[in-house]
């Protein structure tokens, strides 16, 4: 009776063991499936609301959360004896002998005549027992929550960019694909505009937006792996910005600033340094040709000014410097070398000016990036252009549009309901233009302002124009001696940061190339 | 006694019945447990199917008095139990004496029962019961093993007394004698139409019949085994949280305490039959029929739909689960 006492407790504890480990593999499978499940219709689900989610990381997340519910229910459920004995009855067709001599071992039964038969028969059917038929390894929920799981994430690849139509995905993708297309315009602007200045970072950097609008456009991004690249590129633009900022204030021998500087106060330093170099390089050149002494001391007169205000104090100390020692070799009879210094003077000034179109620049992609990022991350909702590089042209009505074309429609009057009728809005003189167009395109509101500059240029005087944008606070100025390209460059800029219809592209530019023409 | 020698003499007398008797396995092992469990049995079926003889030969075999009654209309409660009657001594002095009546016996064959008035009917509840008989004050203690087999014709119904529901309780079993397949008809066939007639051998005594009921009751039940038991006779009821879908339309009244003793009580024997000291639901399972089938009421839909109470006792046995928890696991 001993003997088959401790057979059987220990057939018993055995089969507890097995059916704890049993139970927590059975628990961490079913969790790991359903979160498995529930990735799998968050991959599907993408085709229908934008998510953007780690989904390789996710599923590895998942069965990770398996194992460890496997190691949780391991410890806390633990089954009784009894209840281990009835399993044994019941998986073995033991006919109730384990249960029945449990109950009699743990003084659940009375003694009777036949209870050392009933133990003696378990314990006897306990030894020829197989209890590998107790499986303690992952069943088929295992393998079906692995599978899943590989399933989801070879489906997130295979599946990624796929949207239905009419769905908010859908949407996101236009989103993308569009802002793409923004994009690599503003990098061929960005690239031509750099051309133009000479500004060797921007032109370097430009192929790569330019390439990331492309990508936006080609690959079947989601709003996460977009938003992604975008920002990456943005932290590379932002570094590029910060070093050519820190060289260009080194080089001005300003004091470091802790942010950039406003656009408006680059544009203007930029268009102030171009102008002191035009003026350096023509005293430079009237210099060289002079031969009356009334027009040497004119020169002379120009130099020290130059020096001493520097052109609207815009102009690095040393350049001053430069210009006043120029004076000085002028003054005693040495024209060769003030040519030779103040022509070394303009290219300081033309370095110093190339480093700030290439600071416009790159701030100029930045808000693109900014300007990409928010609406990819809206989901393709319209948001405000910032009004710090563009100005509301609705703010100020009564304003010209580009062309001979007045505007139709004021900001506000896309609420007007249309008339009553079979095909509302579909015939001409029915219905609201406004809800086929769109909103109304922002007006550039430009006013031209005759300036003249001072000094000589060749023969007689040279008259200038400046276009006064509506800017913020400050003017927006094209800065004199600009050419067409420039012109263009800008056009190209202005227009890719505003929503312009297709019919008014032609127009604008018409418009913008005109204003150029006339400078 | 212990586990095999019960096992061999069951075995014994199971071997004796089935010389005489052609077939019917599971009713022979029956009406053996119901022998051994200290039940009636109740046997249903066509005439000529062998039930007399079955009740005969296990009288035989066991060595134990026999007696049969034959139920009619007219047949009134003396003729069962017995009667006083006046006497005259030497002396010529008239006493009373009682003349025992077939009820005396050890294994009495009721046959046709339901042939008779319920009041004859019922000089039997007290007989089956108590085992003991009670006449004009005098008790009479029946010698044990006192086992009541009855026999009714489920076809005919006209000039028939259906049992009293009392009645049916106090029995053990109701088991439903089936025809004979060819085989077995081809086997009566050569054992009865030849010039000897087969005969059952003495294997067991009163007494050992009686250490045998005993031994039974020693057999232990585990707690869900019992608890199955009850859950099987409550699922019969059609109030009953746990009530089988076909026992909520059709019954009326579900078993009485007394089918789960006689599931319980019958199980033993039968797990002593099958070599095991232990009760299992298996055991239940395969006499629950038996057991359950005659505790049964239908109601009027039930009647009307003409529904066998063994498909709702079969219901029950599907609809309960054994031991949940380790089918669960």
């Amino acid at each position: 009776m001993r003997m088959d006492h401790e057979v059987l407790l220990q057939t018993v504890e055995r089969v507890r063991r097995r059916l704890a480990a049993r139970k927590a593999w059975r628990w961490g499978s079913r969790v790991a499936l359903v979160w498995s499940g529930a990735l799998m219709l968050l991959v599907l689900a993408r085709a229908i609301v934008p998510l953007s989610l780690p989904y390789d990381i996710l599923a590895v997340a998942g069965l990770l959360v398996g194992l460890a519910t496997v190691a949780v229910a391991r410890l806390v459920s633990v089954p009784t004896p009894l209840l281990a004995a009835q399993v044994l009855d019941h998986r073995f067709g033991c006919a109730d002998r384990m249960a029945t001599a449990v109950e009699i071992l743990t003084g659940r039964h009375r003694a009777t005549a036949l209870t050392g038969d009933a133990v003696r028969d378990a314990a006897a059917r306990a030894q020829g027992l197989d209890f590998g038929r107790l499986h303690a390894q992952p069943d088929r929920a295992a393998a079906g929550a692995v599978a899943l799981a590989v399933v989801a994430v070879l489906a997130a690849g295979v599946l990624r960019g796929l949207t239905l139509p009419g769905t908010p995905a859908r949407e996101v993708a236009r989103t993308i694909r569009q802002e793409g297309q923004r994009l690599e315009r503003a990098g061929q602007a960005m690239e031509e505009q750099a051309r133009i200045e000479r500004a060797r970072i921007s032109r370097r950097l430009a192929p790569d937006l330019r390439r990331l609008g492309e990508a936006l456009q080609r690959e079947r991004m989601e709003r996460g792996a977009a938003l992604a690249r975008l920002e990456s590129f943005g932290r590379q633009l932002e570094a590029e910005r910060r070093q050519v900022q820190a060289h260009r204030e080194q080089m001005a021998g300003q004091r470091p600033q802790a942010g950039p500087m406003p656009s408006s106060d680059l544009f203007r330093q930029r268009a102030s340094l171009d102008r002191a170099a035009r003026h350096i390089r023509e005293i430079a050149d009237r210099l060289a040709e002079s031969r009356s002494p009334e027009e040497r001391e004119a020169l002379m007169r120009q130099l020290a000014a130059l020096a001493r205000r520097g052109e609207g104090e815009h102009m690095p100390a040393t350049v001053r410097q430069q210009v006043e020692r120029a004076r000085q070799q002028a003054a005693a009879g040495d024209a060769d070398g003030a040519r030779r210094t103040l022509q070394q003077s303009a290219a300081d000034l033309d370095d110093l000016r190339a480093m700030l179109a290439d600071e416009e620049g790159l701030q100029q992609a930045q808000r693109d990036l900014r300007r990409s990022v928010d609406q990819i991350a809206r989901g393709g909702s319209e948001i405000p252009v910032e009004t710090e590089q563009l100005p509301q042209a609705a703010a100020r009505p009564g304003t010209a549009a580009p062309g001979d074309r007045p505007p139709t429609e004021e900001p506000g009057s896309e609420q007007t309901e249309a008339p009553a009728g079979p095909h509302q809005g579909t015939l001409p003189g029915q219905g609201a233009i406004a809800g086929k167009l769109g909103r109304p395109t922002e007006r550039l509101d430009a006013n031209r302002e005759q300036t003249r500059l001072e000094g000589l240029q060749g023969e007689g005087r040279t008259t200038t124009s400046e276009l006064l944008g509506p800017g913020r606070a400050a003017r927006v100025r094209t800065p004199p001696g600009s050419d067409a390209a420039s012109a263009r460059a800008d056009a190209d800029r202005y227009m890719a940061r505003m929503r312009i219809p297709p019919e008014y592209r032609d127009i604008v530019r018409r418009y913008f190339e005109a204003l150029a023409a006339a400078r | 006694m212990d586990m095999q020698r019960f096992r061999s003499t069951l075995l014994a007398i199971r071997r004796e019945v089935q010389r005489v008797i052609v077939g019917h396995e599971v009713l022979i092992d029956h009406v053996i447990m119901a022998l051994i469990a200290n039940g009636h049995v109740l046997l249903e079926g066509v005439p000529g199917l062998g039930k007399t003889l079955l009740v005969k030969t296990l009288a035989q075999c066991l060595d134990l008095r026999y007696a049969r009654i034959q139920f009619t209309p007219d047949l009134m409660p003396a003729d069962i139990i017995g009667t006083n009657v006046v006497m005259q001594d030497a002396a010529g002095r008239r006493y009373f004496e009682f003349q025992r009546g077939p009820v005396f016996s050890q294994i009495l064959l009721a046959d046709e029962i339901n042939r008779a008035t319920p009041k004859t009917q019922s000089a039997l509840l007290e007989a089956m019961q108590e085992r003991q008989v009670s006449v004009s004050g005098t008790v009479y203690a029946l010698e044990e093993p006192f086992l009541v087999l009855a026999t009714q014709n489920p076809i005919e119904m006209e000039g028939t007394y259906p049992l009293p529901e009392a009645q049916v309780d106090r029995f053990l079993f109701k088991l439903k004698v089936e025809s004979p397949t060819l085989p077995e008809l081809m086997e009566i066939m050569d054992r009865t139409a030849g010039p000897e007639q087969p005969t059952a051998s003495v294997v067991a005594s009163g007494a050992t019949i009686r250490e045998m009921q005993a031994f039974a009751r020693e057999v232990p039940a585990a707690e869900h085994v019992r608890l199955y038991a009850a859950r099987l006779v409550r699922a019969t009821h059609p109030h009953d949280s746990e009530a089988s879908s076909m026992a909520r339309r059709f019954v009326r009244y579900g078993s009485s305490p007394r089918g789960a003793q006689a599931l319980l009580v019958a199980g033993k024997v039968r797990a002593l039959m099958e070599g095991r000291a232990n009760v299992s639901v298996e055991d239940l399972q395969a006499l629950v029929l038996a057991a359950l089938r005659h505790r049964v009421l239908l109601n009027f839909e039930g009647e009307a739909e003409g529904v066998d109470p063994d498909d709702v006792v079969r219901s029950v046995v599907a609809e309960v689960p054994p031991t949940p928890a380790a089918t669960a696991t």
